[in-house]
């Protein structure tokens, strides 16, 4: 009997279960068992406005816009994309690229799992719709970057001898991803105390995926159809502004002043933007040295001599430096000659005082990094109503003449035939936007109207001699070493017969 | 035969003559003497010579025994031995020298191999020696095999003190036996045999010679086998050789004793752990230790290393392949000791060393030649001419010296082991050790370790053991020049001026802390000496092991075991090491696990001829791991709070940590063999590791085959009198594995504000993983020859391997777009990694009489190592730069080389002046040092000029062990190398050179014989060039490293019981690493900062030499 009591054992032992192996690691967050309830995917999108906002802290991210009329540099890696020469081992560029990336990878996943979290069909609506927001934001930029890209929307699409995929498809997805958005997202935030004035809203997606129709509208894309989607939607943002209380600022100092930028706010213009109280802001990159800047960028000089004076200029340049010695110092008297962007130095953890700027000027000043305004809103509407119709209309003169307006300038030329009239509104895209819109910079005109080429014509004589012929080529960055040399089939500009 | 088995009485009456000649010089050539050419059998024809006047019988057999290898051994009551007489002899034999003392007297001697045994004729006839009463006589007579009769034969009387000796015909006689008693019969180099009287007044027994080793049983992995059985490759550490040695380790007991085993001690201090790799390295990024299996528990504990028994080293894949998926590295298989005699033996082992350094860097300068190798390069007068008459006086600081300390080391162990009756045993032992460090302030212990083994038998068939070990173990500023850390004290010492003082204000304790002229650290004697941090571990650990005979062929076995280690830590950065940055560190860990094994043993033997036996096992375990930690930094009174209580400081950081893992594993194996002749084995384990719910279906589980087969020639019948014991062919082939680690894509915390200051927490997809990820394999095939001739006496051991590592785990970097940033990279199975060797043992018996027994051990060994496959990942550089001190990495793994490659430039030497032009093409002038441009483009640059310079892995390896057992005396000695292999000596570059981190030359050549155009043969660089390039990565400092050292040397004196009679005692005195042979410029070529690593190794950072010890030895066995 004994005998068999011991076999009995064994068997009790022998009987095990697979679930015994099966071990779930606490105390980490894993991708595989993440994104599993509400909470989860409230964790996993607060990271996409993390993301965000690391993204668009200092200016590294801005350095695909160096090449433009507006703006020039003498430090390394954005003098190489001035002068167009940038290779791939342009670290600012990589970082770039790498940024955008992390944010993709980061809205996959969340658009992969949120549907079997366990949470209501409401939550789960809305926290993939910010990540489609995110994520249409991303592949944007990078598309008019690189033109060609790795498309990666789903974690299982990447793989290491991934093909390129061409503009259009990308555009396809952004718009696809953006109409997610504007339908999912809430007109505003208010019921959730952290994102109120904060959080993408269904404006905000409207208002970006009107610029993205005027963008596929020219090169490399030139959709047929776009400038009637952008005018279209850019008119449903106008005509609804109330809504989301888009309006612009009265006064053109009060659309950058830290009065009404700062922390988790920002002012009624202010349509996207990335918040941080103690972010890493971009004051200290267009600042000179003299002010213990690091003077990453600033104006072209013929830029800022032949930007129309009025109130605008003044809020966006400083020309005239005032010294710790008391003296005040034109630009050409500084050790880089250069008028500077001041939009951005004012801020409210480190507020200036303009007559001593050297003591307040700090890297991190909580300032919110500024990607859409509602004036873009207004002149992709003028354009785009134009360029659909062929015919300048009041609505279209209206829009651009409220953005002049308020600049200080007076009402445009009327009677321009719809190419010159949109020539109008691209001038004054460049002198609204420039220096420091992470979407709408200047130079992003440049490459859909194909002005690259003509743009170097306008550059001060004492600028950085430009290095190589501007081609098509030129347009488009070079793929970062790190991935280039992994798969070679991120070749720069294989697309060029 | 053990000298206590003599009953005192016995050994009054009989006298057993001792030699005390100590011929130290003999023994030292005969320990050292490898050829194997001499006689085994020392019947030398001695001739005597004797001048004795009115001198005892007896005094004259005693000095017969001085001067010759004889002891003689009769009955003094039956001997008249106490007559005086004359005698005068020259150039006479024993035999002649007896017939003189012994004339015509009924008195008869027979020489068997050096015992000369005298006794009376009548003897015989009347053999009761010890008692009158009269029972029931037994008699008999004692023969060898040949017929020819053995005297001096034991006979005891089982289970009593009973005991006689054959006479000169070998016949015995004992009264007083009872009808179901047992006789032993025993003789040095016999078979010991039991016979039962059973009624019978007649035994005479026909004793065989013993055949050494074969018959022994040894540990294989979930059993136990004779020798002769086996089938695999299997190492046992011979144990009887370090009987005597002074043991403070696993690693003591190892080394140089196993052939296939690369073993070296990674430093000299107290953390000084030692790298064990057997037939090389297989993993890139997995573990390359063994497996350590104690009492059949995988990563068990052994407790005190004077509780280990045996020690098996499982080499070839068929025997390993049942330990599976972490068996790729070879088992080491542990066995510690309980009760197996049933009298009481309680043991006092006291060991206390003295441990010493050398600190005298050879070619280093005094504080007088550098002061004036600084004036030179300086060119002025830094130093005037008096200073420097002064520390021609003084000396200036050692700093060496400074930083280096003699040391006391203690090991101190009791244990008690008796089986009481049949049924229970218990072995109980205490053990105590400590350890001064080899740099100052620093230290171990005092550690301790308990012990209780239980063993009984509750019922028939029924055998139960409990096995309780306890250990705790302390240690204080350990560490302090090991590894990479430029702060280190020794990599200070030896690039600090020797013209700078220690102290600024001694009587205040005010240290100098800046050396003006060359180091740019700390003061390394204020760094020794401010240095506060410590460790205490502690383990406790319970093994349950029932058995249960259900029938004679067939057992149930279930071993549960329960483990519960942890241990605290804290450091403390005072004023002097962080002045005002004050921090303190406290932390603690604390893990659990247990297991669960299961057997069934199988065992049969079909018509006499088919040996069968077979095991089933069910095994499961479970770990469970916590930490906890905690920094305090700003601290107020930071002398005061320290590591006492992190909490007394104004910042603050914690963390913790968890982690859980289980396993589950079936696994068999069958032996089968006929007429062990010809043997097959085959094995299988099923191994399971816990891991993330969603990794893929099939990498769950992962099998380990294995076959072999044996053919045992000797057991043939045409082999019948060829003289050999053992002649075994051995072939193996089996799969094994290295486990991969953790595969979940983890999520990486990133906190976000939404602009209002209060911190959210957001996750973002981290590090990536691979769910396809599994286990390395390793397919190893053995083939083997065991050969043992002379009755054992010597034997040989051959193996050759060949081992493929495939699925090596290689690392995949991952592009950007891949969404995990710049660094991202994922594990995954491509690559190959191939290991090839021989072995060679050698097992000698030389001698093995009853005074005297020699035993040697020679082994040597060589592998060769090559990554075949890298997979994706492409050729990279590792190993450090030393914290910036090197501006490369300078080791390679790349297709086709072995791990651990050196990788740099090759220096030609110095540019002559006859080179002018040439030299000026790179930028440099006569007088420089000059590298190799391979690919000739009039630049040295890493990506096309850096070349192989060097491998950190031996050509072959040897050992050799020897034991020489003289009447009381005990000799041992261990001698281990390695040869062939390479040592990075970057410490010595860094003192040779005007380097960044060593701003000044510390070496007499490169500061005094240096280059200039009337000395153009130098080999040292124009230390006024400025054009100079030094390159740390070159050959320059690449030595080669090849060792040989006596590990250890002792000789111990047993006292004969009649000084000592309740005991025996033992001293023994020995030396441990007293001599080492190399080459090298450094202090010690086996010391590496690369510690376990693979990827590099031989890389002297100033890294701790071993010290030289000698060890007083006290054992008492009561």
């Amino acid at each position: 009997m004994k005998r068999y009591c011991f076999l009995i054992i064994t068997i009790l032992l022998v009987s095990c279960s697979s679930e015994f192996l099966d071990i779930d690691p606490k105390g980490t967050m894993y991708a595989e068992s993440f994104y599993a309830t509400g909470d989860e995917l409230e964790m996993a999108v607060t990271a996409l406005y993390w993301s965000f906002q690391d993204w668009s802290e200092y200016s590294d991210d801005m350095v695909c816009t160096a090449a433009g009329n507006d703006k020039t540099s003498n430090f390394d890696n954005w003098k190489e994309v001035d002068v167009f020469d940038a290779e791939s081992d342009n670290a600012e560029l990589g970082l770039n690229y790498s940024d955008l990336y992390i944010m993709i990878n980061s809205c996959n996943e969340i658009l992969e799992n949120y549907e079997d979290a366990d949470a209501s069909d409401a939550v789960k609506e809305v926290c993939a719709a910010q990540a489609h927001f995110f994520r249409a934001m991303a592949y944007f930029h990078l598309v008019r970057i690189y033109k060609m890209l790795p498309l990666v929307t789903s974690s299982s699409d990447a793989v290491l001898d991934l093909e390129l995929t061409d503009s259009e498809e990308i555009y396809d997805v952004i718009i696809s991803d953006l109409k997610i958005a504007e339908t999912d997202l809430p007109d505003n935030w208010d019921s959730d105390s952290k994102r109120a004035g904060v959080a993408v809203t269904n404006g905000g997606a409207k208002s970006l995926l009107a610029y993205v129709y005027l963008c596929e509208a020219g090169y490399p894309v030139n959709k047929d159809g776009a400038y009637a989607l952008a005018a279209a939607k850019a008119k449903d943002v106008i005509d609804n502004a109330s809504t989301w209380g888009y309006k612009l600022m009265e006064n053109i100092e009060d659309l950058y002043s830290a009065d009404y930028n700062y922390e988790n706010k920002s002012c009624d213009e202010v349509v996207l933007a990335s918040y941080s109280e103690n972010g890493y802001g971009c004051v200290k990159a267009s600042m000179p040295g003299e002010y213990g800047g690091w003077q990453v960028y600033y104006a072209e000089i013929n830029f800022f001599e032949n930007y129309p004076e009025c109130a605008r200029k003044d809020a966006i340049f400083m020309s005239d430096f005032p010294m710790k010695d008391g003296t005040v110092k034109h630009y050409t008297e500084l050790a880089s000659g250069h008028p500077y962007y001041k939009q951005y130095w004012d801020g409210d953890d480190s507020k200036i005082n303009w007559s001593k700027i050297w003591e307040g000027a700090d890297w991190k000043n909580g300032r919110p990094q500024v990607l859409l305004t509602h004036a873009n809103t207004l002149l992709v509407y003028a354009e785009a109503k134009v360029m659909s119709s062929g015919i300048v209309d009041a609505t279209a003169e209206d829009a651009l003449n409220q953005v002049r307006n308020r600049a200080g300038l007076p009402d445009v030329t009327t009677g321009l035939d719809a190419e010159a009239f949109r020539d109008s509104v691209v001038l004054e895209r460049s002198y609204e936007f420039c220096g420091g819109y992470f979407t709408i910079d200047p130079w992003y005109d440049l490459v859909r109207l194909e002005r690259v080429e003509k743009s170097i014509d306008n550059r001060d004589e004492s600028e950085n001699t430009i290095v190589n012929p501007i081609t098509k080529r030129r347009y488009f960055s070079p793929y970062p070493y790190n991935d280039y040399a992994k798969n070679p089939n991120l070749t720069w500009g294989t697309w060029q017969k | 035969m053990k000298k206590n088995d003599f009953p005192d009485g016995f050994r009054k009456k009989w006298s057993m003559r001792k030699k005390i000649i100590m011929r130290i010089k003999l023994f030292a050539v005969l320990i050292c003497f490898v050829g194997l050419t001499g006689s085994f059998a020392s019947t030398a024809q001695t001739k005597l010579k004797l001048n004795i006047k009115n001198t005892t019988i007896k005094n004259v057999l005693n000095q017969i025994e001085n001067q010759s290898e004889y002891s003689f051994m009769y009955d003094a009551s039956k001997i008249n031995v106490d007559r005086k007489i004359n005698l005068t002899v020259e150039n006479s034999s024993v035999e002649d020298i007896l017939k003189i003392i012994f004339p015509n007297q009924n008195v008869f001697y027979r020489i068997i191999d050096r015992h000369i045994i005298i006794s009376k004729k009548s003897d015989s006839e009347s053999g009761n020696i010890l008692f009158s009463q009269q029972y029931k006589k037994i008699s008999g007579k004692v023969t060898d095999s040949s017929g020819a009769s053995i005297p001096g034969v034991n006979v005891v009387l089982k289970g009593t003190k009973i005991i006689t000796i054959t006479d000169s015909e070998g016949r015995y006689s004992l009264a007083n036996v009872f009808n179901d008693a047992t006789l032993v019969f025993s003789f040095v180099g016999m078979k010991t045999q039991e016979i039962a009287v059973d009624g019978k007044t007649s035994v005479n027994v026909v004793m065989e010679e013993t055949t050494i080793g074969i018959e022994e049983v040894i540990a294989i992995g979930y059993g136990t086998a004779k020798r002769s059985d086996i089938t695999g490759s299997i190492s046992s550490i011979p144990m009887e050789l370090s009987k005597n040695q002074p043991v403070r380790g696993l690693s003591d007991l190892m080394q140089g004793r196993v052939a296939g085993i690369v073993q070296t001690t990674t430093n000299g201090d107290i953390s000084g752990s030692s790298k064990i790799r057997i037939r090389g390295a297989n993993s890139i990024s997995g573990n390359n230790d063994p497996l350590y299996v104690v009492d059949g528990i995988i990563g068990g504990s052994y407790g005190s290393i004077h509780d280990v028994a045996s020690v098996e080293v499982l080499k070839d894949a068929s025997a390993t392949a049942i330990y599976g998926e972490r068996a790729s590295n070879g088992v080491i298989l542990i066995t510690t000791k309980k009760a197996s005699s049933s009298k009481p033996v309680i043991q006092f082992n006291m060991n206390t060393g003295f441990q010493s350094q050398n600190t005298n860097y050879d070619d280093k300068m005094n504080a007088a030649e550098y002061a004036s190798v600084v004036n030179d390069i300086y060119s002025s007068t830094v130093f005037s001419d008096s200073e420097i008459s002064d520390f021609e006086k003084t000396g200036g600081t050692d700093w060496v010296d400074m930083v280096m300390q003699s040391a006391i080391v203690n090991d101190h162990n009791i244990s008690y082991s008796q089986k009481v009756n049949n049924k229970t045993g218990i072995y109980a032992s205490g053990r105590y050790s400590d350890a001064q460090g080899a740099m100052i302030n620093s230290k171990s212990g005092g550690d301790y370790s308990l012990r209780s083994r239980i063993d009984f038998e509750p019922a028939k068939n029924l055998k139960v053991s409990l096995d309780v070990k306890a250990s705790r173990a302390k240690s204080k500023n350990g560490g302090n020049s090991t590894g990479i850390n430029k702060s280190n004290s020794l990599f200070q010492a030896l690039i600090w001026s020797p013209t700078e003082p220690v102290w600024d204000n001694e009587e205040e304790g005010e240290y100098h802390q800046y050396d003006s002229y060359s180091a740019l650290w700390y003061n390394p004697y204020m760094k020794a000496m401010e240095r506060d941090t410590w460790k205490i571990s502690h383990n406790i650990n319970a093994t349950l092991d029932v058995k249960y005979d259900i029938f004679d062929f067939l057992s149930y076995n279930v071993l549960g075991y329960t483990s519960t280690s942890g241990g605290d830590s804290g450091s403390y950065n005072n004023s002097w090491l962080s002045p005002g940055d004050e921090s303190a560190d406290r932390s603690s860990y604390d893990n659990s696990s247990w297991r669960l094994i299961n057997t069934i043993d199988f065992h049969k033997t079909f018509n006499n001829v088919h040996n069968v036996s077979a095991i089933a096992v069910y095994e499961s375990e479970y770990e469970k791991k916590w930490s906890l930690s905690g920094t305090g930094k700003d601290l107020p009174v930071p002398d005061l709070s320290s590591y006492w209580d992190v909490g007394l400081s104004d910042t603050q950081s914690t963390s913790s940590g968890y982690s859980e893992g289980s396993r589950l594993a079936f696994l068999g194996r069958l032996n089968y063999n006929y007429m062990s002749r010809y043997y097959f084995t085959a094995s299988y384990r099923l191994d399971a590791k816990s891991g993330p719910t969603n990794r893929v279906e099939e990498n769950k589980w992962g099998g380990f085959p294995s076959f072999a087969v044996s053919w045992r020639l000797s057991e043939e019948s045409f082999m019948e009198d060829s003289g050999f014991d053992n002649l075994k062919l051995r072939l193996g082939w089996g799969k094994t594995g290295n486990p991969c680690g953790w595969e979940y894509t983890t999520m990486t915390e990133k906190g976000y504000d939404y602009g209002i200051g209060a911190n959210y927490m957001a996750y973002i997809p981290g590090t990536p993983a691979n769910d396809n990820l599994k286990w390395e394999t390793t397919t190893q095939i053995d083939a083997g020859l065991d050969v043992s001739i002379m009755k054992g006496k010597l034997s040989f051991s051959f193996d050759y391997y060949h081992k493929l590592t495939n699925d090596l785990l290689t690392s995949v970097e991952l592009p950007m777009y891949y969404g995990y940033g710049y660094t991202a990279s994922y594990s995954q199975n491509l690559g190959e990694i191939k290991n090839t060797g021989y072995e060679f043992t050698v097992d000698a018996t030389p001698i093995q009489t009853k005074n005297l027994v020699w035993k040697l051990n020679f082994n040597i060994s060589k592998y060769n190592n090559e990554v075949k496959d890298l997979g994706n990942e492409g050729a990279f550089l590792t190993g450090t730069t030393g914290e910036g001190l090197l501006s490369t990495k300078t080791y390679r793994v790349e297709e086709g080389l072995s791990l651990s490659t050196m990788w740099g430039y090759k220096c030609l030497g110095i540019w002559g002046t006859d080179e002018t032009t040439e030299a000026a093409k790179y930028g440099e002038q006569p007088g420089d040092y000059k590298y190799e441009d391979v690919n000739g483009d009039g630049v040295i640059s890493m990506d096309d000029d850096a070349q192989k310079i060097g491998d950190s892995n031996p050509d072959f390896t040897y050992g050799l062990s020897s034991s020489l057992s003289y009447k009381n005396f005990d000799f041992n000695i261990l001698i281990q190398g390695l040869h062939g292999q390479d040592v990075f000596n970057v410490m010595r570059g860094v003192m040779a050179s005007v380097h960044g981190d060593a701003r000044m030359i510390m070496l007499k050549g490169p500061g005094e014989d240096y280059w200039t155009e009337s000395n153009q043969d130098s080999e040292w660089p124009n230390i006024h060039s400025s054009s100079n390039t030094l390159r740390l990565n070159s050959t320059k400092w690449i030595e080669e490293g090849s060792w040989l050292k006596i590990r250890n040397i002792g000789v111990t004196y047993n006292i004969p019981r009649r000084y000592i009679a309740f005991a025996d005692v033992a001293f023994t005195v020995s030396g441990q690493n007293i001599l080492t042979l190399s080459k090298y410029k450094g202090f010690d070529p086996e010391v590496s900062a690369s510690g376990s690593s693979d990827l590099w190794g031989g890389f002297d950072f100033g890294t701790v030499p071993i010290p030289k010890r000698i060890t007083l030895g006290v054992n008492v066995t009561f």
